[in-house]
């Protein structure tokens, strides 16, 4: 379940025919098929991936939910999730919420915004969102 | 319960455990020295005239002749070693078995050659001293012939049992065996000698059989025979290095009483063996190895052994003091076994100790005996037995090999002991008894070690290779297992700067569902201050991701819960990568894992719960930088196993008040 580089996966996702492809979907790791489908999805939503995001600028990002955090009551509302589309990973935090529904881990989910980097994560601040089918 | 029932036969078969401060040194008189350490090369006499005589019986009846030169050449050999020991023992008060002598004169590489040999050669002394026990009991009762490796294997087990009670190797149990086996032994060598005088010499029941040789007799074949023969009949010296191992354990003047001990050992055991071998002689013992050999004998006639004959030649079948001779001869064979069981767990620890062995063996059990080492050497002789049928005379060709590795080992670095001596002495009076010792030692190493080639040469094919192959394993692995606690030693020794402090603690706690052992866990993770602390769970169905969503909202849990999506619906996988990215974030951070477990009462109950628990704690372990904390939750069944145990009750009891459980 390791992150997988943008270009092992892309490879894997160009090599899928012939024998060779065919060893090498025999041996991939769980983490590596579900990168290789996630950015498959990435094209098809028109997105852009994570992994080639620049900070300060607006992108259009498309993915699964990895992890989803309600924070307790008392601190500021937040509701952050975690973007993950094979390339690489976003957060995305809705202030003034403490839950939207329909955001829970393994959604579908395509979200735009401007992207900001913190710590050397990427994080996107109250993005607008599309749920896109189920898990 | 379980542990009760697990103790119960321990407590009836081991005994109550001793306190450490029981461990006692008792000093043993010569007197009682002699049957404690001495019981295993007295009782090879009983069987080292046999071996002798099956050797020889390969040429035919006609070869029985040379037993009286390989007889006497066994007897030259035993007195030379016998001076040799004693020599070891004015020089290593403090005990000087092989391998301590070895290891301070030769080196580590000798001295593990010799420890290899000499636990090879303990595991060997109890099988074949067992084995050669039975086989007499066998001999006054032949209808347990079928029984004897049962039989064998039992006595083992007793043998061990004993042990591992931790019999204070008291010497009364061991001097009736030990006098009593002399006392006959030499009461029927008088008896059979004066009849001999008289002009009625002892016939025995085999006198009057033929021999059919099955090996050439001509010329060089004659000399390979009484060389095996020899070979055979070195069995005598077996055991003669205990004394020397044992000097601690004498009283004071200890190196002068273990050495007249030994002189003493040395004399009886030449006694004896040129008595029986004698006696054999004129009783016209005849044995062979094979029993079709036997010309003349009955249909199914099973052999005897020649205790067996010459006591009953002497002292007329079905005697007492036939059945006598029978009994002490098989009690003092045991009891050289038990020699074995002194020396193989004392060794073991010592290679423990000195990391050569695992670590465990220098351990002192319930009752402060080394009772792993006493295991393990009852478990292999065992499966000797048991691999070679309880026969003597197989087991024995394995056997003598590791004597007189130790042995020449042993003198060789006495040699070298008594040369260092003599570059440090300077008086010309401690000059000349050094340049003594030395030259005794010497004549002790050469004829070792060419009764060393000549054994390995006429044995070889007969089994000893199994020795010399599993020998170099045996010290292979022991120098791995060093290799190894060196290398961990070396990884763990701390640096100069120690260890760094952790700057900041995660905390994540395991969430599935919330009850009380999670809101527990919660609580006392908490309290322990963690920099940031996330209750983590993972979504495997999403309607199990909204109800604890709800719950968590509903309670007011000040945490925030962290859900993690898991594709393939494994628990274990989302987990550690979500511990490895606060690890990547952060390399100085440590992140601490608390996981709620149940702890339940029952064998079955543990079918049932803690499995993802248990996984994801074996697979963190591996992760560097990640503590895992256990917050146990002691299920109804477990407090009703603790209250079942009376000591556990009250305890119970009160836990249960002050944590306000019903």
């Amino acid at each position: 379940m390791e992150e997988v580089p943008a270009g092992t996966a892309q490879e894997s996702a160009q090599g899928a025919r012939g024998l060779r492809g065919f060893l090498r979907r025999l041996t991939s790791t769980k983490a590596e098929l579900e990168a290789e489908e996630l950015q498959k999805t990435t094209g098809e939503e028109g997105a852009t991936p994570i992994r080639k995001c620049a900070a300060r600028r607006r992108a259009c990002v498309a993915g699964t939910l990895r992890t989803v955090t309600l924070r307790p009551r008392g601190g500021a509302p937040a509701l952050e999730a975690e973007l993950y589309d094979g390339s690489d990973m976003i957060s995305l935090v809705w202030l003034g919420r403490r839950r939207i529904a329909g955001i829970e881990p393994g959604r579908l989910v395509r979200a735009e915004g401007l992207v900001s980097v913190q710590d050397g994560r990427k994080v996107m601040f109250n993005p607008r969102y599309e749920l896109r089918g189920g898990a | 319960m379980k542990q009760a029932v697990l103790q119960l036969p321990k407590r009836f078969l081991v005994g109550r455990p001793l306190r450490t401060g029981q461990l006692g040194e008792t000093l043993l008189p010569k007197k009682l020295a002699l049957p404690v350490f001495c019981s295993d090369p007295l009782s090879s006499v009983a069987y080292a005239t046999e071996e002798i005589l099956l050797a020889l019986s390969l040429g035919g009846l006609a070869m029985f002749a040379l037993s009286w030169w390989v007889g006497a050449g066994v007897v030259f050999l035993l007195l030379v070693v016998t001076a040799s020991y004693r020599q070891t023992c004015h020089a290593y008060p403090n005990g000087g078995g092989a391998y301590a002598v070895s290891r301070a004169n030769l080196g580590e590489n000798a001295s593990l050659v010799a420890a290899s040999a000499l636990l090879i050669d303990y595991v060997m002394t109890v099988a074949v001293s067992v084995a050669a026990g039975v086989a007499n009991v066998i001999s006054a009762f032949p209808a347990l012939s079928p029984h004897a490796v049962a039989i064998s294997l039992a006595l083992i087990a007793v043998l061990a049992v004993m042990n591992l009670r931790g019999v204070k190797e008291s010497g009364t149990a061991f001097a009736i065996p030990t006098y009593g086996f002399v006392a006959s032994v030499l009461l029927m060598l008088v008896v059979g000698l004066l009849r001999v005088a008289t002009g009625h010499p002892p016939t025995a029941e085999s006198a009057a059989f033929g021999v059919r040789a099955v090996h050439g007799t001509a010329g060089a074949a004659v000399v390979l025979l009484a060389m095996r023969a020899f070979a055979q009949g070195c069995t005598a010296l077996t055991g003669v290095e205990a004394v020397s191992n044992g000097v601690p354990n004498f009283k004071p003047p200890k190196s002068r009483n273990a050495a007249s001990t030994l002189t003493i050992m040395g004399l009886l055991a030449v006694v004896m063996f040129a008595g029986i071998t004698v006696l054999a002689r004129t009783a016209r013992v005849h044995l062979a190895g094979d029993p079709a050999q036997l010309i003349g004998a009955p249909h199914g006639y099973a052999q005897k052994t020649v205790i067996a004959q010459l006591g009953a030649a002497v002292f007329g079948h079905g005697s007492i003091l036939f059945f006598l001779v029978q009994a002490f001869t098989a009690a003092i064979l045991v009891l050289a076994a038990n020699t074995a069981f002194n020396g193989f767990p004392i060794l073991a620890s010592i290679l423990g100790g000195d990391g050569y062995l695992p670590r465990q063996f220098a351990r002192r059990g319930d009752r402060l005996v080394f009772s792993n080492g006493i295991v393990i050497l009852s478990l292999l002789a065992g499966a000797l037995i048991w691999a070679f049928g309880a026969s003597t005379t197989r087991l024995i060709q394995l056997y003598i090999i590791g004597v007189f590795v130790s042995f020449t080992l042993s003198q060789g670095g006495m040699v070298r002991h008594w040369t260092g001596e003599l570059r440090r002495l300077a008086d010309p009076a401690g000059r000349r008894s050094v340049h003594h010792a030395r030259a005794i030692n010497l004549v002790g190493a050469v004829l070792t070690g060419l009764v060393l080639v000549i054994v390995l040469l006429t044995k070889f094919m007969h089994g000893a290779w199994i020795v010399v192959v599993t020998m170099p394993l045996v010290f292979l692995m022991m120098k791995g297992i060093q290799r190894h606690y060196r290398r961990v030693a070396a990884e763990l020794e701390p640096g100069e700067e120690g260890v760094p402090l952790p700057s900041r603690i995660h905390a994540v706690v395991l969430v599935s569902r919330v009850h009380t052992p999670t809101l527990r866990a919660l609580a006392f993770a908490r309290a322990t201050r963690p920099h940031t602390l996330t209750a983590l769970s993972v979504a495997t169905s999403p309607e199990e991701a909204d109800r604890l969503e709800r719950e968590w909202a509903e309670r007011d849990i000040p945490v925030p819960l962290t859900i993690l999506d898991s594709p393939y619906r494994d628990i274990t996988g989302p987990v550690l990568d979500y511990v490895t990215r606060i690890r990547t974030r952060s390399p100085r951070d440590v992140v601490c894992v608390f996981i709620p477990e149940y702890v339940v009462g029952r064998w079955w109950e543990h079918l049932l719960h803690n499995h993802s628990a248990l996984r994801l704690k074996a697979r963190l372990l591996f992760r560097p930088g990640v503590m895992m904390t256990s917050v146990p939750w002691q299920l109804g069944s477990a407090e009703a196993a603790l209250a079942r145990h009376t000591e556990g009750a009250e305890f119970a009891a009160r836990t249960r008040v002050r944590s306000g459980t019903p």
